[in-house]
């Protein structure tokens, strides 16, 4: 069993059972294999959980980042791979950005931007 | 953001330029004021770019009032899921209910029924491929309670009770199974007309001021009265998640709220009609011995 338990999600999402439960079982596969999880992208989040709806899962990850589960963060993303800056929410990403990557400065395109998700170490929901 | 919104963002972003969609979205972000909201739009449009438009499925949603009552709040209710970009509400209506319809337990009842399952019908067969969920009050929750006993040909995607005067003996085992999604039963704690309405006549019970207190139906407790239930704040905080989404958003009250009244527990045990009905009984009795006497 994972140590970050959502017994509490499904009690507030219960049509959802299924998608925590098939989170929940790739977390406590990870931390089996002696790597557990510590971030996952939006997209892969969809992917593990298969929730019913887009919105559904949105909500979900709202409410593990209001119980201190996971912290939310917008990554931008260099073309040459990896991310070279972590900010709070989409505003508050700049226009132009320095890529280190790259070595230069490069104007910061949408589909550049990544949801992050990382698990907090004391987040645990019990 | 609900998915027509986010349709509607995510289409207009694929006429953008490259260089204009990071201030497009921003833009349409910065338009929404509430924190909360903001974050949830931000995630949906982010989640929205990577994975594509969300597909959506119409989802009806059914408003069925009580007694004595053009309910206003259906209009209000279906204004509010109008704004978040639900536009399939239907407000059902089946005339003003007078309280001796209302009370006499043979007869009376049944036109109401009979109605809400015709415009059920209708519904259905206009949207077909839609899910229907309903939202129902007072008396209309034991219209609806009928029909789910009743006709097996309707199947509802998720549904709110509230003021629900249903029986607390109601079989929810062998309906539930039509109901795909959840049931969730907005106890009043302060609302006395389900008790009430058990101890004058047959057929209801006090299930919206105790809850059902069963694994079919989530209670939900809350400090309010019967029509209590259609502040604007309460619909918005505790409906719109459960109705959109499937959220089942927790009430403190549901916690913290203290025993029931003496004089609601009394209400609720107390054998009223089964008296009146002895007591009628006797009377014709004995109307009859004197009348073989008189003989």
């Amino acid at each position: 069993m994972s140590s970050i338990n959502l017994e509490a999600l499904i009690d507030e999402f219960p049509e959802e059972a299924a998608s925590v439960k098939r989170l929940a079982a790739f977390l406590d596969r990870s931390e089996k294999s002696g790597q557990p999880t510590k971030e996952l992208s939006v997209q892969r989040f969809f992917d593990i959980a298969k929730p019913s709806s887009q919105m559904v899962l949105v909500r979900m990850l709202q409410r593990l980042v209001q119980q201190g589960v996971l912290r939310r963060l917008v990554r931008v993303e260099s073309d040459a791979l990896g991310g070279i800056g972590d900010f709070g929410s989409v505003a508050d990403v700049p226009h132009v950005l320095f890529d280190s990557r790259m070595g230069r400065e490069i104007e910061v395109r949408s589909d550049q931007l990544k949801l992050i998700y990382r698990f907090e170490p004391t987040g645990a929901v019990r | 953001m609900t998915d027509s919104l986010l349709a509607r963002v995510l289409g207009e972003l694929q006429n953008k330029t490259a260089g204009e969609r990071l201030a497009f979205i921003q833009n349409e972000i910065a338009k929404i004021e509430d924190p909360e909201q903001r974050e949830l739009a931000e995630t949906a449009l982010l989640l929205g770019m990577h994975v594509g438009i969300p597909e959506r499925r119409d989802h009806v949603i059914v408003l069925v009032h009580g007694i004595r009552t053009y309910a206003e709040w259906q209009e209000r209710l279906a204004g509010v899921l109008a704004d978040k970009g639900y536009e399939l509400v239907y407000p059902i209506g089946y005339g003003f209910f007078d309280v001796l319809s209302f009370l006499c337990p043979l007869f009376t009842r049944r036109k109401p029924i009979e109605r809400v399952l015709r415009e059920l019908r209708a519904i259905k067969t206009k949207h077909r491929d839609a899910d229907i969920s309903v939202v129902a009050h007072s008396f209309g929750t034991y219209v609806l309670s009928k029909i789910l006993e009743d006709a097996t040909d309707i199947s509802l995607h998720r549904v709110i009770l509230c003021g629900c005067i249903v029986p607390l003996k109601f079989r929810w085992d062998k309906v539930v199974a039509r109901v795909k999604g959840l049931v969730v039963n907005e106890v009043g704690t302060r609302d006395s007309w389900p008790v009430a309405a058990g101890l004058v006549t047959w057929g209801y019970g006090p299930s919206g001021t105790f809850g059902f207190k069963t694994t079919h139906v989530r209670d939900r407790y809350h400090n309010c009265g019967h029509s209590d239930f259609f502040e604007d704040e309460l619909m918005a905080r505790y409906w719109l998640p459960m109705l959109l989404d499937g959220q089942i958003v927790a009430s403190d009250w549901t916690r913290k709220r203290t025993k029931a009244s003496s004089a609601l527990s009394l209400m609720s045990w107390f054998p009223l009609k089964s008296l009146l009905g002895i007591a009628v009984i006797g009377w014709l009795t004995v109307l009859a011995l004197h009348r073989v006497a008189w003989v």
